[in-house]
């Protein structure tokens, strides 16, 4: 008699349950982003990785706003914060109007001191933000901390002016990043703002406020009725769900349980096309794959810090043969279904303005690859298949960080084509985390990567010879004719000269291929179309989203 | 008999001192041994914390400051200071005091272990008790073999088959997650059952290993003591079979069974690990691992050191029941 | 009983004859490029040098080993009498399995890492046919040792090369081959194509259109290396603890024994995901994490058999007689915890195959050069819903291996100790 009790109840229990999946659909309104791995903080001094700086911006806003010029390729400024900026004279000094009755969403009201403070705080050797040390033009202390008598001048409540350094050649990109609440970090230790209980108690002058988060679970955000970019109309509800696995996101947006996905594999198109009322926008994007071949004999570098021609990679008739004999069409055709563009220099197409249409890639040209190769010296002399030069033979390790698919198959495909140049390829994947170490303490003669170029466009951390303040240049390339190009676009300001030295350092880059620019790889963005009034763009979709519309 | 029992008493507080010290001990190996570890190994952990824009001066003080650079005993000696005054560090991931973030995810772990763990031997004990009255007959040779079965099944591969029959095939639970999206707005009847139906898979992928493993623990024990001489001579001498199985068969299988479940109380959590993996369930188990993967030091450390003290208590209050149950056992500790 | 009739020389007769069928091609292009390779040695060895590279090396070994187990039942009496067993489920299992580890490359039938045409050939059932299209090397003649490198990699991927198309719908007619691919018709005139094969992929392929039946052949292999390689790790350091702690006892035994406890009780995954996490993941560094987590039960076992023999009337007694300790130790122990021992290795064998396959399906086993079936299991996860097989193939060919292994030990306990069994 128990036993059936308890069986009973277990069966209603079952069927309840079932019952309780079919609930009704969710017509609240509201949408859903889909994020891959849980955020560390929103405070914007760490927000180290990139969806953290986009969700941060919601909550964050900055003296100066930016959208993306479509036309031009571009950014264009417009004031956010800020009602107006003015550039003195000899563009040293810029003066800055708020924008009157700006309040904080604890409804402080915002003040000057509060942007002196932000400044203090971004640059202070103790709270370690992500921009310290990239103070360049302002007027700073030893340690790179900026000096905030000789910089800012408070002439009201509402304006001031920041003095930047002599020789400088500041940018409004200079005085863009988000403005933080003086009220709120005041009585907490610099040296604590990392782990203070701040990064999950927002206070902000954004159109968003986070309203709730579940560690590894979700990230809701709320409107912020202090805020100026207020609207009732605002999507009132943005929740951003952490899926760590790229498939189910992929499935979750099939089913309608999340709204926007970006980075959609491009094998995957055709499949989310299909289905119902999402759309889909594909993207040029600036991140590239390439192939990076040390231009330099590292061990004369890290012994002498000398840069002597590497033994392979040194010649840029090789590094052009190689780039020849490396048929980077098929990686496109097989791998990404052709949803990327042959690169051929470091400028992303997306920057309009700045491409050098005369630029065109190498073609995949086995012959006229080992024609280069024989100048260079590379002969097979003593007929073991393999190419050889003062006895060396040419062969080398490839190195590829593991967990990535794409450069699995690039790796493979560069193996076998240089083998039919006769070239010995070793292929070898390390850890993610070890292989970025070693690669900027360049500890490798050849390896397969990616890099994101930044808006605005900036070359010379990567192309400058000056390795010791440029580790992103890897390979350790260096062309002075480049080096004095790079040093005056820092100084100039007339925008047909920076378009010109640009054009030059193509050209230039171009001829002596110091990586195999592989591909620039379409960013594929994926969105529920009740979505309305949303620009995907390069600076990321969810960029603006206080301006999006729910349609019914 | 009142001087056998002082005598055990102080046994029992000897072993308890000599417990304690030695745990401390082995926790201290332990986790001196990851420290150790985490400085041989390859890969620098603040290197995403330094923007590739700052000069290699610069760079190398916000290395500095992780104090990763000090000589490694010095490091050493700073961390067991730490340890003492029970300072783990900050997380370098999440910006928060390394026991604040385990103290958001040890209560899901511990909670969800422990009703694994009672499910596990009210459930091994229903079937070996129902195979052992059945002995012999087909459903206890059907038991027999669908352990051997069931016992060669990972569990991985287990909670991909029921994900696929109970949420792909036919929609009857959520394959992932410990909450739906709309969980505030539900009632709080509707709370519990939102978590009851997002736990059931993972409950059954994480038990049904376990319940095998008592099923054929006690099934062989069952047998064992009923082979035994004592319990013939009770039969002989015509006590009925019900008061023989309650009285004397059973309370004696359950001593070694108490053994066994603190070792595998042990094995639980590394179940746990792998159950929170497949369903993505925010517990210690995920935790750790994502630690691990992000170079997390200070986080990882005081991971294993929560995973270690974990094991340690459960063994030794499997031990002092035991003891409890069966003090002739003392002697064997 | 025709059950009880069948013999496992039934199951090799089929196996074998299943292979040279369906893989003579293969087997007589890989003769040939042996022999090739063979005479390349004999005449310039640093050209022979560079051709040979691990990939090479495996078809190779594989033919030898099947050239082995041809020739082997005739020659050896001992094979002979293996194959005369019954045929149970386990030694089909067992047999099958130990068939697709030795002879990997020429069992198999795709290269496993290869992905070629994804947009076709992604997520395809099980069963699907495929053409293959190969087109005419247009580069023209080439010297000896080019031939035969191209030999070892037509080999290596299985006929699949560079220049071949796969597609699943073809048309001929008179003088055109018509490929109808997804993204639209392309046509060849026959004189441009060299061959067109058909291509079979059992077990369907993945998210990157690589063919599973191979990766899971593959798979075992690597399964059946990390699982014996650790078990011969454990052995050593088990065994060789054991044995010192059973004849030295006093402080050095306390402290093994004590070592042995604490591992014991350690939730062992944790720190085999640290090391591994930290110290890479090579098949090297996975057999000796997953060899050193296991020695403690063969640890415990030899010590205490150790110690209750030496206690037992015969050995004291030979003792006595003056007989040295190693002498006592192989003539009069070896004999008695050899049994245990092996019953244990069986066990353990299953147990490191299930870690390696949990390590991998936690994304942190073998490196993603070697396929590994906890990978595939968890690549299939996410595909549950279209694309089931992915999964399933991989998590039988685990089942089997992990059930052989636990079936075997329980009937070896059965064989060596019927008192504790029913």
């Amino acid at each position: 008699m128990k036993k059936k009790i308890i069986l009973l109840f277990i069966i209603s229990l079952f069927l309840f349950l079932f019952s309780s999946c079919q609930s009704k659909k969710n017509v609240k309104k509201r949408v859903i982003f889909s994020i891959s791995s849980d955020l560390s903080t929103l405070n914007p001094l760490y927000t180290f990785n990139l969806n953290e700086g986009r969700i941060s911006e919601l909550i964050y806003l900055g003296l100066v706003g930016h959208r993306w010029d479509e036309s031009k390729g571009d950014l264009k400024s417009y004031p956010l914060l800020a009602k107006y900026w003015s550039w003195s004279k000899d563009h040293k000094s810029i003066g800055i109007k708020l924008r009157p009755d700006l309040l904080w969403s604890d409804s402080t009201k915002f003040r000057v001191d509060d942007i002196v403070f932000s400044f203090d705080a971004y640059s202070d050797p103790q709270v370690k933000s992500r921009f310290y040390g990239t103070f360049d033009n302002f007027i700073t202390d030893k340690d790179a901390h900026i000096n905030l008598k000789k910089t800012f001048d408070i002439i009201s409540d509402d304006s001031l002016v920041i003095h930047f350094k002599k020789n400088s050649h500041p940018k409004l990109v200079d005085i863009d990043m988000p403005i933080l609440p003086k009220h709120v970090f005041k009585g907490i230790k610099r040296t604590n703002y990392s782990t203070s209980k701040i990064n999950f108690n927002t206070v902000g002058t954004g159109p968003y406020l986070l309203k709730n988060w579940l560690k590894n679970e979700k990230i809701v955000l709320a409107p912020n009725k202090n805020s100026f970019l207020y609207n009732s109309a605002m999507i009132p509800e943005l929740i951003f769900k952490i899926i760590p696995d790229y498939n189910s996101r992929i499935i979750q947006l099939q089913k309608g349980e999340i709204d926007f996905l970006d980075e959609v594999r491009a094998d995957d198109i055709n499949k989310v096309k299909s289905f119902k009322n999402i759309k889909v926008v594909l993207q040029k994007s600036r991140t590239y794959d390439y192939v990076g071949w040390s231009n330099i004999d590292r061990e004369k570098y890290r012994k002498s810090k000398v840069l002597k021609p590497n033994k392979f990679f040194g010649d840029p008739q090789v590094r052009r043969a190689l780039t020849m004999g490396i048929d980077r069409k098929i990686i496109i055709d097989e791998f990404l279904q052709g949803a990327a563009e042959l690169a051929c220099s470091p400028v992303s197409p997306i920057f309009k303005y700045a491409v050098n249409k005369n630029v065109k890639p190498y073609k995949y040209d086995k012959t006229e690859a080992l024609k280069l190769l024989h100048k260079a010296g590379w002969k097979d002399s003593d007929e073991d298949g393999i190419l050889d030069k003062q006895g060396k033979p040419f062969s080398f390790t490839l190195y590829i960080p593991a967990g990535n698919p794409r450069r699995k198959f690039t790796s493979n495909i560069i193996k076998s084509n240089l083998k039919e140049l006769g070239i010995d390829v070793n292929v070898q994947s390390v850890e993610p985390s070890v292989f970025f170490d070693n690669m900027f303490q360049k500890k490798y003669d050849a390896w397969v990567a990616g890099w994101t170029v930044p808006i605005p466009l900036e070359l010379k951390p990567f192309w400058h010879s000056d390795l010791e303040k440029n580790i992103a240049n890897c390979v350790g390339y260096k062309n002075s004719k480049v080096d004095s190009l790079l040093d005056a676009i820092e100084k100039l300001s007339g925008e047909k000269e920076i378009v010109n030295d640009y054009y030059k350092i193509q050209e230039q880059i171009h001829k002596d291929e110091p990586v195999t620019f592989l591909f620039w790889i379409d960013n594929i963005t994926a969105f529920n179309s009740k979505i309305k009034n949303i620009h995907v763009n390069p600076l990321g979709g969810i960029q603006h989203c206080w301006e999006w519309r729910l349609s019914d | 008999m009142e001087i056998i029992g002082l005598k055990g008493k102080n046994l029992l507080n000897n072993l308890i001192i000599k417990r304690i010290l030695s745990s401390v001990l082995i926790l201290i190996l332990l986790i001196s041994l990851i420290f150790f570890l985490l400085r041989l190994a390859p890969g620098n952990p603040v290197q995403k914390f330094v923007s590739p824009a700052l000069s290699p001066k610069l760079a190398e003080k916000v290395r500095t400051s992780f104090s990763l650079n000090k000589p490694v005993t010095r490091q050493y000696i700073d961390f067991v200071k730490n340890i003492v005054t029970g300072n783990f560090g900050i997380s370098y991931q999440q910006h928060k005091p390394v026991v604040d973030v385990i103290k958001e995810y040890l209560p899901f772990t511990v909670i969800f272990s422990f009703i694994s763990f009672l499910i596990q031997i009210g459930f091994g004990f229903l079937f070996a008790f129902y195979a052992f009255k059945n002995k012999g007959k087909f459903s206890d040779e059907l038991l027999s073999k669908l352990s051997l079965i069931l016992y060669s099944i990972p569990a991985f591969v287990l909670g991909i088959l029921l994900i696929y029959l109970f949420s792909v095939t036919i929609p009857l639970f959520p394959s992932a997650d410990l909450r739906s999206v709309d969980f505030d707005d539900l009632t709080l009847i509707g709370k519990i059952f939102d978590y009851v139906k997002h736990l059931i898979l993972p409950l059954a992928t994480l038990s049904i290993p376990g319940i095998v493993i008592y099923y054929k623990y006690l099934r062989e024990n069952l047998d064992s003591v009923n082979n035994k001489t004592f319990i013939n001579h009770l039969r002989i001498n015509g006590f009925d079979e019900k008061t023989i199985l309650k009285k004397h068969i059973i309370p004696n299988t359950i001593g070694p069974l108490i053994s066994v479940a603190g070792i595998e109380l042990g094995l639980l959590l590394s179940g746990a690990l792998i159950t929170e993996v497949i369903f993505s369930l925010p517990g210690m188990g995920r935790l750790t691992v994502g630690a691990i993967l992000n170079r997390d030091y200070p986080l990882i450390i005081g991971c294993t050191f929560i995973a270690g003290l974990l094991v340690i208590i459960t063994n030794f209050l499997a031990d002092i029941i035991r003891y409890k149950l069966d003090k002739r056992m003392l002697k064997g500790i | 009983m025709l059950k009880n009739k069948i013999k496992i020389l039934h199951l090799y007769y089929l196996l074998i004859g299943i292979i040279l069928i369906t893989k003579y091609e293969f087997i007589l292009d890989s003769l040939k490029f042996g022999m090739d390779m063979l005479k390349l040695l004999s005449r310039n060895f640093t050209a022979f040098k560079a051709l040979l590279n691990f990939s090479v090396l495996e078809i190779l070994i594989s033919l030898f080993f099947l050239l082995l187990i041809i020739v082997s039942p005739p020659l050896s009496k001992k094979f002979r009498k293996i194959l005369n067993l019954k045929l149970t489920l386990v030694s089909f299992l067992l047999s099958v399995l130990l068939l697709f580890a030795l002879l990997t490359p020429v069992t198999a039938t795709f290269n496993p890492n290869q992905i070629r045409n994804i947009g076709e050939t992604k997520l395809l059932p099980p069963l699907s046919m495929f053409y293959a299209v190969k087109l005419k090397d247009k580069s023209g003649s080439f010297d000896e040792i080019t031939g035969i490198r191209k030999e070892g990699e037509n080999l290596i991927n299985h006929g699949i090369t560079n220049s071949t198309i796969l597609v699943k719908n073809i048309q001929i007619d008179n003088n055109n081959i018509k490929l109808n691919t997804k993204s639209g018709t392309k046509i060849y005139r026959k004189d441009e194509v060299e061959s067109v094969n058909t291509k079979l992929f059992l077990f369907g392929t993945d998210e990157y259109g690589r063919d599973i039946f191979s990766r899971i052949i593959y798979g075992t292999r690597l399964a059946f290396v990390i699982g014996l390689g650790s078990v011969f790790v454990s052995v050593l350091v088990g065994i060789s603890l054991g044995i010192f702690a059973g004849f030295v006892k006093g402080f050095f035994d306390s402290v093994s024994n004590r070592i042995a406890e604490m591992f014991l009780a350690f939730p062992f995954l944790f720190l085999i995901i640290l090391i591994i996490a930290l110290f890479g993941n090579s098949v090297f560094v996975i057999i000796l994490v997953l060899g050193i987590s296991g020695w403690m039960s063969l640890f415990k076992i030899i010590r205490n058999e150790i110690i209750n023999l030496s206690e037992r009337d015969f050995i004291i007694t030979s003792k006595n007689l003056g007989i040295s300790k190693t002498k006592i130790f192989f003539k009069e122990m070896f004999p008695v915890i050899i049994s245990p021992i092996i019953v244990n290795l069986v066990l353990q064998f299953g147990n490191v195959i299930m870690a390696e396959s949990a390590l991998s399906y936690l994304g942190l086993g073998v490196s993603e050069d070697y396929s590994s079936w906890g990978s595939m299991i968890n690549a299939g996860q996410y595909y549950l819903t279209n694309a089931w097989w992915m999964s399933l193939f991989p998590s039988l060919f685990l089942f089997f291996v992990l059930y052989s292994a636990n079936k075997l030990g329980h009937n070896l306990e059965k064989i060596f100790n019927p008192l504790t069994s029913k």
